[in-house]
């Protein structure tokens, strides 16, 4: 592309020497303005030039103005250039001024010296066959003549000196034009009209109006000519931008006879951090590093030809994508890898300048082919819209290993592997590149992400880590007409993997093991997204299809389609589990221990927007369940403490089939309703058998009182009866809770079991409504109640023994309950938080063995401790364990 | 040692137990052996009478009753000799069985099937 400016610039200095030339004959008509066309004609006569001047204005004593000025010449043809050359100079607007000395004085007084300069509005020369046209607005030309008066009408004219400073012409040709062009042309007769070599510069190529990326180009050149070699304009120094990298050639050898060159662009240690993309401070690239390459470039015929060039990256080259924390998160490594230096190698590429196919560009590519990244890289003919005023392209990409040189910035660095294959065709025009139907394909795998530093829920916000460990995988992804899928990917986590949930006070909670030492997280994944384009809109993104085999089950999302512009709205999908293996996976921290198995399945149906997400009825069972342990933290206690002090609060739940129905507000109020098939609560006082506990639990529903966790409509079954609660209402923070415990069906028996004693049977069932307080955790109960349900039967069975140490009062008692068939029990009960209570029980009824069955009413009442009453039951225990610890440790 | 001595014991109160069972049985309308008879009623391993399944409620009040009798004795027994009450019914419910004519409805461990010939 270049090229062209080479073949412009010696034919510019050409015209501008011919030019010269043609300032003789208007010199003659400087001289003699009065004359004008007539002068000039006389002048010309019989020789090659042609001036036509008009709108000659009133000579003044030291210049005049002109319309306009049209001067033609032709010059032969010669040992170099094989056809001769019409040149069309016209000028417009011009004026020419003039100041005319004696210097010879009395000496020499037929000899004047002519200072003459012309300033015009605008220059045009157009050579013909050349077919280019120079423009320059506002010239100065400057011209020394000495003038020697000689018998007759026409004096002599010797120029001794010409100089025409450009600044800012252009040379036009067809679709090309080069822009901003300087150059200081200086010729003395002194010199022999040689021109010295001068700085020629080119600010631009434009090609079809449009800026091309060849600029600043800068040659060092003059008239001499090597001898050896006559016909060769040699420009030296020279420097060009080639997509703002600058590129240099000691050396330029123009040949006038074959119109052709051949030499090499340099481009040496270019700091890519210098380029304009990288400087944009909207733009979020980066790069590091310097790129260096070699362009041989051959030109003949208008045809530019690339053969092999390469460019290379050295040691820590790269482009660096940043985030919008400024920090970065991509890059793509250009320096050496595996000895091999080279981004581009065996560049080939045929560029015609000014092709007069009209679908073609100004500079049309017609051929590019190279290595890229291992792999190959054509491109198809370079075709240009005239009524778009755009480019277009395709680019054949095949097995280009760019994902190789993908690197994730986080700690560790995660690996990226794969060859690309595929066609892209662009356009380029005002919007810049615009990326037209893509079609690529490539199997992308990945290995060492961090997984805390994917996006996700709570990373933004979460001071600790919402994540641990790496995934790797593979997706052999294909993208076409603006759909991309996935078939048959995979992720894998190594072993330590999680994901973390943390509590208020930022104290790890929960979270999911994800190492899959052995088997894979996801695979069979299988996906696809289109990117829908919608007029003068953001483009919609629509899901297609998400599933994968995750865990051994399967996971499906349903399609939805995300438009950028509605994100307020959301985005409506629903997660579908079916038998995913995820229970095991789940461990608890802090007082708790989950010790879970089973498979997970059910729906989730979410909603996404900008201020968060919202789950409406989903759904997630389990036929699995397991235990959670709570062991709160307790300070060392001695054996003694621990023997006769209050029990340790460890406790296990075990649970079975959970099944959850949740839904949750985008303002993270959520309302879950659970069913268990069983909970059984175990500590070392004993066990506690709930079937099928099922209720509602409201969290965060109140944003006023956000520690408070509401239950209701909650029911289990408990000892063959069941127990109920309406609604209670469990502040966290305060750990307050008050609500009225019913029970329903519970066998007496039970409750007499829960009392240790074995002496008493009894029969039949009751119910209690049991009013609860919970301050600070501790317990107390205000009036409740337990009557009995049906008649029924109490026996205390006491040995003839017992009834003879007994005394009176107690041994009528004893005999009365030997067999005491009730019609009516009451009970109240009450417990302070110390744990004393009062538990008064009325029955009535009769005993058929006792004074022959007459109506009998018994008052009791019970005072004791019911934690002492606990506490004494977990003794035993607790000796046991204390026993077996000391035998461990002196076994050791 | 202690315990089988304890439980002859108790074996040799059972027997007399069962003999007191018949003098002692109230004048029902439907008696229990007629009630086992015409499957009403059923002895259970726990040394109680149950309903067999799909029998009409006719013999519940007669169940209910001899079961509040029956426990209230097991009890005595069971106190005087250190023993649950469970114990002492289960040992019952051996003493019953052998006497049982086959085809009366017994339940053991918790399944309900008639006596065989």
């Amino acid at each position: 592309m270049e090229e062209k400016r080479r073949i412009s610039a010696p034919k510019l200095i050409l015209a501008a020497l011919l030019f010269l030339a043609l300032l003789v004959p208007v010199s003659a008509w400087l001289s003699f303005p009065w004359y004008a066309q007539a002068i000039i004609d006389r002048a010309l006569q019989g020789k090659p030039f042609h001036v036509r001047i008009s709108g000659v204005g009133i000579p003044g004593p030291s210049g005049i103005g002109f319309r306009r000025l049209d001067v033609s010449f032709t010059t032969p043809a010669d040992s170099c250039v094989s056809s001769p050359t019409t040149w069309r100079v016209s000028v417009s607007g011009g004026k020419l001024g003039w100041s005319i000395s004696n210097p010879g004085g009395k000496t020499d007084p037929a000899l004047f010296q002519a200072d003459l300069r012309l300033e015009a509005d605008s220059l045009r020369l157009n050579p013909d066959p050349a077919h280019y046209i120079f423009h320059d607005n506002r010239p100065k030309i400057d011209m020394k003549l000495d003038i020697r008066r000689q018998n007759g009408l026409s004096p002599e004219f010797l120029p001794s000196s010409i100089a025409y400073t450009m600044d800012s012409a252009s040379v036009t040709r067809e679709k090309l034009r080069l822009s901003g062009i300087s150059y200081r042309i200086s010729l003395t007769r002194k010199l022999n009209w040689q021109q010295l070599p001068d700085t020629l510069r080119i600010a631009q190529l434009y090609s079809d109006g449009n800026i091309s990326p060849v600029g600043n180009f800068r040659a060092l050149f003059g008239s001499k000519r090597d001898p050896l070699k006559p016909c060769t304009l040699l420009l030296s120094n020279c420097s060009v931008a080639l997509f703002a990298m600058h590129a240099d050639s000691d050396a330029i050898e123009y040949d006038l006879k074959d119109q052709s060159t051949r030499f090499t662009l340099r481009l040496a240690e270019i700091p890519l951090d210098s380029l304009p993309w990288f400087r944009s401070p909207e733009r979020p690239l980066r790069a590091t590093g310097k790129l260096s390459g070699s362009i041989p470039i051959e030109f003949r015929d208008s045809t530019v030809l690339v053969r092999n060039a390469i460019l290379t990256g050295e040691r820590e080259t790269r482009v660096v994508y940043l985030d919008k924390m400024k920090k970065s998160r991509f890059s793509i490594d250009l320096g050496e890898e595996r000895g091999s230096k080279d981004i581009l190698s065996n560049l080939n590429a045929t560029i015609v300048l000014n092709s007069r196919n009209n679908n073609q560009a100004g500079i049309g590519i017609e051929h590019l082919s190279t290595l890229l990244f291992g792999g190959t890289l054509d491109m198809a003919p370079l075709l240009f819209d005239p009524l778009k005023s755009e480019y277009s392209l395709s680019l054949e990409m095949k097995d280009v290993r760019l994902l190789d040189r993908l690197r994730y910035h986080d700690a560790p660095k995660g690996a990226f592997k794969g060859a690309i294959s595929g066609t892209l065709p662009l356009t380029y025009g005002k919007k810049g590149f615009v990326p037209g139907n893509l079609r690529l394909s490539s199997t992308a795998s990945f290995s060492g992400i961090p997984l805390r530093s994917i996006p996700g829920p709570g990373s933004a916000t979460q001071k600790k880590p919402f994540a641990d460990g790496t995934i790797s995988g593979t997706f052999p992804v294909e993208y076409a007409d603006a759909s991309l899928r996935i078939n048959n990917g995979t992720i894998s986590a190594t072993k330590g993997s999680a994901l973390f949930f943390y509590d208020k006070e930022n104290r790890k909670l929960l979270s999911v093991d994800l190492g899959t030492p052995k088997s894979t997280l996801l695979n069979k994944l299988n996906a696809s997204a289109t990117i829908k384009p919608a007029d003068g809109k953001p483009p919609q993104f629509v899901l297609n299809t998400l599933s994968a085999t995750a865990l051994d089950g399967n996971m499906q999302v349903s399609p939805f389609t995300f438009t950028p512009g509605n994100f307020e709205r959301g985005i409506p999908f629903s997660v579908k589990l079916d038998n995913v293996n995820a229970l095991e996976r789940l461990r608890l921290h802090g007082d708790f221990k989950a010790s879970l198995k089973g498979t997970l399945s059910g729906t989730l149906p979410v909603t996404v927007n900008r201020n968060g997400f919202s789950i409406t009825n989903a759904r997630l069972r389990s036929t699995g369940g397991g235990t959670i342990s709570v062991k709160p933290a307790a300070p060392e206690r001695t054996a003694t403490e621990r023997i006769f002090g209050a029990p340790a609060q460890d406790a296990d739940y075990t649970f079975s089939a959970p099944d959850l129905r949740f839904s949750r507000r985008m303002n993270g109020s959520t309302d879950i309703d659970f069913s268990l098939k069983e909970l059984q609560r175990k500590t070392a006082g004993g066990e506690l058998d709930l079937q099928v506990p099922q209720g509602s639990i409201a969290l965060w529903s109140d944003r006023k009182r956000p520690d408070v966790v509401t239950l209701t409509n909650f029911s289990a079954g408990i000892f063959d009866g069941t127990a109920e609660i309406e609604r209670v209402d469990y502040d966290m923070g305060k750990k307050t809770a008050s609500t009225t415990l019913k029970l329903n069906n519970i066998p007496l028996q039970k409750l007499l079991d829960l009392q240790g004693t074995k002496k008493i049977y009894a029969t039949g069932t009751v119910q209690g409504s049991i009013p609860v307080t919970m301050t600070d955790q501790i317990i107390e109960i205000n009036d409740g109640a337990m009557n009995a349900e049906t008649n029924g039967q109490i026996i205390y069975a006491t040995s003839p023994e017992e009834r003879a140490a007994a005394n009176q009062g107690l041994r009528t008692t004893y005999e009365a309950l030997s067999n005491f068939l009730y019609v009516e029990l009451l009970s109240s009960i009450s417990m302070a938080p110390d744990g004393k209570s009062i538990i008064t029980i009325r029955l009535k009824g009769n005993n058929p063995d006792f004074q022959t069955g007459r109506p009998v009413e018994l008052n009791l009442n019970v005072e004791q401790n019911l934690l002492d009453l606990m506490r004494s039951l977990t003794i035993p225990s607790n000796v046991e364990q204390i026993i077996s610890e000391k035998a461990l440790k002196s076994g050791k | 040692m202690i315990g089988s001595f304890v439980r002859s014991a108790a074996a040799k109160t059972i027997v007399l137990l069962m003999l007191s069972f018949a003098a002692a049985m109230p004048a029902f309308a439907l008696d229990l052996v007629t009630a086992r008879a015409q499957g009403l009623a059923g002895e259970v391993d726990n040394g109680l009478l149950g309903i067999p399944p799909g029998a009409a409620s006719d013999a519940e009040g007669l169940v209910v009753t001899i079961n509040n009798q029956r426990r209230a004795e097991y009890a005595k027994i069971a106190a005087q000799n250190n023993l649950s009450l469970d114990v002492v019914g289960t040992m019952m419910f051996e003493k019953i069985y052998v006497r049982l004519p086959a085809g009366t409805w017994v339940q053991v461990k918790g399944q309900w099937k008639k006596k065989g010939g």
